[in-house]
């Protein structure tokens, strides 16, 4: 395929999906800036794919599971990281574009789900908010569509009941 | 939670969640960069895949290296998967504090840590015998415990931290480094977060909080009784003997734990809905066997024959006393299906820890395997010029990979490529570059899901 056709279906699927990877980047790692990051990862891994010449079945799935695999990076080189070589090799936070109001109020949905299991936050994200079928679900995060099913029902019994209370 | 009134509008408001515009636009133009930058490769390229596509390759990640996008990041391509690992190092306060947003003290503490060094961080991991462990056990856990306000917060403390103790007499056994002095100062802190267990468990359900304490209850037993097997086979095993009376006090507080709460159910009262109790009991045991078993499916191949077997036969027993449990309730004797589903999440939960312990100390035995396989895939990807140059790197960085290897394993999942060839790349030295593009190509070719 041509560069140009290539790059327009990639441009597109970026459109497409570009909020919705980003909402699942924010429900693993819980902020903005760094959720913006690893989106903007997930598409560039993407485009290898696409130029390679790979044949695409469902983009969808493709770019969760990218991001998925990108997230359990970051948790493992999270643990691996202790605090101390991040404060001495300066990396400070950054400013992001999105405004305080923003965050604060992206940080309040997260928090609502902040103690329900890690797989239980991103199944029901997966599920309620972007209608992904189990099936789709359990290959995307590498589990037994049982396991998504029970986790989806355990998890949307959980938060009912914390924002009942 | 008064912020949302109910599921569906939660959900909404998780919609709501997007990239901001301005991200949008500088992230478009990123990509539509990167996707110019990398073009489609030519037929070229692709009839000499071998040094005619490494050579542009190449010479395209020195100049891709040196650019930088606006207020982007610099996008290094031969650095495509280093520009991830930078990824931890950007969170640090920000995200430590907005990610334990509990309340403003734990922020301030947060901070007080941080500021006064990251030891108390640091001391998170270290084990009796260690520099570190006393600030752990003796500051971090402090704090911990004065951040838990009520009954049933301190009792699921203290029940972790009876955890936490198990988990670091295990690793120390497993290391064979479990001296009696240990094995000593281990027992007489487990003590301590038992006693505190049992009397805030006591006290929560004295607050009519019956779930919370037989949930403290049924968690610290299972611990309880699955450490002691555990550290019974390793004491024999690997450590001298050294805990013998550690695991006999394990057992004893098993023991106590497993009649605290028989007493407890003996008292239940007609006042609680023992029925609806059962019922929502019974699910939540069916819910757990299902899940451990799956995990069981899933570690089959990473654990040995027996370890299987074992975890197989502890997982059949909790189905056993599930099917007692809807028996007794289908009799309508709730109090007895109540017990036995308790009973039948205490097993699974056995289980549970059993399929988890096995496979992290299955896991070191394994860990050389892995290494080999990263070498055999990195050396048939590169040209025999630079393989063993390559195959150096690796061997000096073998430590490191290994360590990684091993966590991976340990949470039970097989990554793709992806994960794998990472760790490769950021191993390899900048001045290997031929490596790192080719090892790039390969993040491509692992993709396939």
């Amino acid at each position: 395929m041509k560069q140009e056709e290539l790059e327009h279906i990639f441009m597109e699927s970026f459109s497409d999906y570009g909020d919705a990877i980003f909402r699942f980047c924010m429900v693993k790692v819980s902020n903005v800036e760094l959720a913006e990051d690893m989106t903007q990862e997930v598409f560039m891994r993407y485009w290898q794919y696409l130029r390679d010449g790979k044949e695409m079945t469902n983009t969808r799935s493709l770019l969760y599971t990218i991001a998925n695999n990108m997230a359990k990076d970051w948790y493992k080189r999270k643990k691996a990281t202790s605090l101390d070589d991040e404060l001495e090799s300066g990396n400070e936070p950054q400013d992001t574009d999105v405004g305080p109001e923003t965050s604060a109020a992206y940080a309040e949905v997260l928090r609502a789900i902040e103690d329900l299991e890690p797989g239980d936050k991103e199944v029901l994200l997966l599920t309620h908010v972007e209608g992904l079928p189990p099936k789709e679900i359990a290959e995307v995060l590498g589990e037994s569509a049982n396991v998504i099913s029970v986790r989806i029902n355990r998890a949307t019994k959980r938060l009912k009941q914390k924002l009942e209370t | 939670m008064k912020q949302f009134n109910d599921t569906t509008e939660y959900f909404d408001k998780m919609k709501d969640m997007k990239l901001s515009e301005s991200s949008r636009a500088r992230m478009e133009n990123s990509l539509k960069e990167y996707a110019n930058f990398y073009s489609v490769k030519t037929s070229d390229q692709r009839s000499e895949p071998g040094v005619f596509a490494g050579k542009g390759e190449r010479h395209r990640a020195r100049i891709f290296g040196s650019f930088t996008f606006g207020k982007t990041k610099p996008v290094r391509v031969a650095v495509d998967s280093r520009s991830i690992q930078q990824v931890p190092q950007r969170t640090s306060l920000l995200t430590f504090i907005t990610l334990r947003q509990k309340s403003m003290t734990a922020a301030l503490i947060a901070i007080v840590l941080i500021a006064g060094g990251g030891t108390s961080y640091a001391a998170e991991g270290s084990v009796p015998g260690e520099l570190l462990y006393s600030v752990k056990t003796e500051v971090n856990e402090n704090i911990k415990s004065a951040l838990a306000l009520s009954h049933e917060a301190e009792a699921e403390l203290q029940a972790a931290l009876v955890a936490e103790r198990l988990e670091e007499a295990e690793e120390l056994a497993a290391e064979g480094k479990l001296t009696a002095e240990h094995a000593a100062e281990l027992s007489a802190r487990l003590k301590e977060h038992y006693e505190e267990a049992q009397e805030e468990s006591a006290e929560a359900e004295a607050d009519g909080d019956f779930e919370t304490s037989a949930n403290v209850r049924a968690s610290l037993e299972d611990d309880l009784r699955a450490y002691a097997d555990i550290l019974a086979d390793l004491n024999t095993e690997v450590s001298g003997n050294n805990g013998t009376s550690l695991i006999s006090d394990i057992e004893a507080f098993a023991e106590a734990t497993a009649e605290a709460q028989l007493n407890a159910t003996a008292t239940i009262d007609t006042t609680i809905d023992i029925m609806a109790t059962a019922d929502a009991t019974i699910v939540k045991a069916d819910e757990l066997i299902a899940e451990v078993s799956a995990e069981l499916e899933r570690a089959e191949a990473k654990l040995s024959e027996d370890a299987y077997l074992r975890a197989g036969l502890k997982l059949n027993e909790a189905v056993d006393m599930q099917t007692e449990a809807k028996a007794s309730f289908a009799a309508d004797s709730y109090k007895a299906a109540f017990i036995a589903a308790q009973s039948a999440i205490s097993i699974a939960n056995e289980a549970e820890s059993m399929i988890q312990s096995m496979l992290r100390l299955d896991i070191e035995i394994g860990t050389d395997i892995n290494i080999d396989t990263d070498l055999i895939d990195l050396g048939v990807m590169e040209d025999s010029e630079t393989e063993t140059e390559v195959e150096g790197e690796e061997a000096g960085q073998s430590g490191s990979t290994g360590s990684a290897e091993t966590e991976e394993g340990a949470s039970g999942e097989t990554e793709a490529g992806v994960g794998v060839d990472l760790d490769t790349d950021i191993d390899l030295d900048t001045d290997v570059i031929d490596a790192e593009v080719e090892t790039n190509t390969s993040v491509n070719s692992g993709l396939q899901l």
